[in-house]
């Protein structure tokens, strides 16, 4: 089973690579460029995938990978069931803060609470941070990709004495609440 | 106001969106333009629909004027209805150009000798279509104005596009049409839609997909720093649907209907199997614009290679409803 590696390759100087996986390809281009299009002190390659594990051809001319990102589409459960069975072909040192959940337009009307609930699940059993997001906005583009940059720019090693296990620790999605929020208990 | 005009012409400004009835009035034409100046002043609906009611009353609005109305919004709005496609067949005289005229006299004569209660209307509109409405009565009741029947006619094609024609009135007005037209059989064919300009297209073959082999073109980046995993893939893809469907924007059909009559087959659970009788039932795909979803199934992966021929015949045959019988060693599904 083809694993993505995370140590395996060298770094590059003042180069960090995201990569962008999403199983329905809506939002990943609009956020690879507001990616680009950031403010930032050092060069960044987007890659995105809707799968993995990622084809082999590509494995001698792709970078080291420093932040995993899957977009997680939480109107379909075909899209969390496939999340789920792509987390088997990363590698183990990505799980401790190089990894991270993001769901988009969570408020909408449409969004079914109990699928939103999997979602979280799924975050807070990796320890893994879930961003909420609204691509649909330029505003919500750039802000979304600002975030991002402050995961990639720790988990390459741009800023000094932080590493990405600690800013896991300060990031990580923590376990929904057990009982449903919808029941009000009167408490004397 | 009598009180049948008045209850029929608000009905029809009901249904005319507020944002869509400063258009339809104006080319209505029955409100002089000092009157439509005066309804600038209110902006929201009802008041503005009160407002124009009143209006027709001055004018003395009558029956034929609202009949007007009503299909000058049944044009502008044929999406609101559900049209069947009925194809003519054996054109009586093969010289014979169609005038409007002759077509319409005709038509009207001819429909109301096979039933006299009837209200006929025919209008013809700018991109060549003729609108025919039928309001229809019988012996104890006057044409009933609120569920006509209407027909879509372009003269130089033989194909005709029917909304809300029940089941007594068909024989009547199939007849009348095919006297005018002078054809000699009229059939329906298995497609019905919404959006009529796509009816048409499919039926005279505007968009056939042209197979033709091109080298797969790998979508580029926008941007150097962005590079795609799975480019390839995805233009194979691109290829596959492309060929299926055509490239383009493809017409707008909002259902498409199997009827099965195939012996049930399950070689895990092997319940029914000894049954020797067809196992019916009825498959419904309905989206608001199927073929798009269908084509970008194919494209982002979500169905595991080409789609089944059935679903991609859809377009290719031009119908909508098909019937799937027992494959016999001879010959394919259908009619």
């Amino acid at each position: 089973m083809s694993v993505l590696n995370m140590f395996h390759k060298h770094p590059e100087l003042n180069t960090a690579s995201i990569l962008l996986v999403e199983t329905e390809r809506q939002h990943q281009d609009k956020l690879a460029e507001a990616i680009l299009a950031a403010q930032r002190s050092f060069n960044v390659n987007v890659h995105l995938a809707d799968s993995l594990p990622l084809p082999t051809r590509n494995e001698a001319n792709r970078p080291r990978i420093d932040l995993v990102v899957f977009i997680v589409n939480h109107f379909s459960s075909r899209s969390l069931e496939l999340t789920k069975s792509y987390l088997q072909h990363l590698d183990v040192m990505y799980f401790l803060g190089r990894l991270c959940f993001l769901v988009n337009d969570a408020r909408s009307a449409k969004s079914d609470p109990d699928k939103l609930h999997a979602v979280r699940e799924m975050a807070a059993k990796y320890s893994s941070p879930l961003l909420f997001t609204e691509l649909q906005t330029e505003q919500g583009l750039a802000t979304a990709a600002d975030r991002l940059l402050v995961f990639t720019k720790v988990s390459a090693g741009f800023v000094p004495g932080v590493s990405s296990l600690f800013l896991n620790t300060l990031t990580s999605c923590s376990h929904p609440m057990e009982s449903s929020s919808n029941t009000l208990v009167d408490t004397d | 106001m009598e009180y049948t005009v008045a209850k029929f012409l608000q009905k029809t400004l009901n249904k005319i969106p507020v944002s869509g009835l400063r258009r339809i009035l104006e080319e209505w034409d029955f409100l002089s333009p000092a009157q439509l100046r005066s309804l600038d002043s209110a902006k929201y609906g009802p008041a503005l629909r009160l407002k124009v009611l009143a209006l027709c009353e001055e004018n003395h609005v009558q029956t034929k004027h609202v009949i007007e109305l009503d299909m000058i919004y049944n044009h502008a709005y044929s999406t609101k209805r559900n049209w069947s496609v009925f194809q003519f067949y054996e054109q009586q005289e093969l010289t014979y150009t169609m005038k409007v005229t002759e077509f319409v006299e005709q038509f009207t004569a001819n429909l109301k000798q096979l039933t006299s209660h009837v209200s006929v209307v025919i209008k013809q509109f700018e991109d060549d279509a003729l609108l025919i409405r039928v309001a229809w009565g019988d012996n104890f009741k006057r044409p009933n104005h609120f569920f006509p029947t209407y027909a879509v006619y372009h003269p130089h094609s033989p194909y005709v596009f029917i909304s809300h024609l029940g089941i007594k009135q068909r024989p009547l007005l199939l007849q009348a049409l095919l006297i005018a037209a002078k054809y000699t059989d009229i059939k329906e064919i298995q497609l019905k839609g919404r959006c009529l300009k796509s009816l048409r297209d499919l039926v005279m073959r505007h968009f056939k997909p042209i197979p033709c082999p091109k080298a797969s073109q790998e979508i580029s980046a926008s941007h150097p720093n962005i590079t795609n995993e799975h480019a390839k893939h995805q233009a194979y893809l691109k290829l596959v649907a492309d060929d299926a469907f055509g490239e383009g924007t493809l017409p707008l059909l909002e259902t498409a209907v199997f009827k099965l009559e195939t012996k049930f087959k399950d070689p895990v659970n092997r319940i029914l199997e000894n049954k020797t009788d067809p196992f019916r039932c009825v498959i419904k795909f309905s989206s608001p614009n199927l073929l798009e979803s269908l084509k970008s199934s194919v494209e982002l992966g979500i169905v595991n290679g080409a789609l089944s021929p059935l679903l991609t015949s859809i377009s290719l045959k031009a119908r909508n409803h098909f019937v799937i019988k027992e494959r016999m060693p001879t010959n394919a599904p259908g009619p």
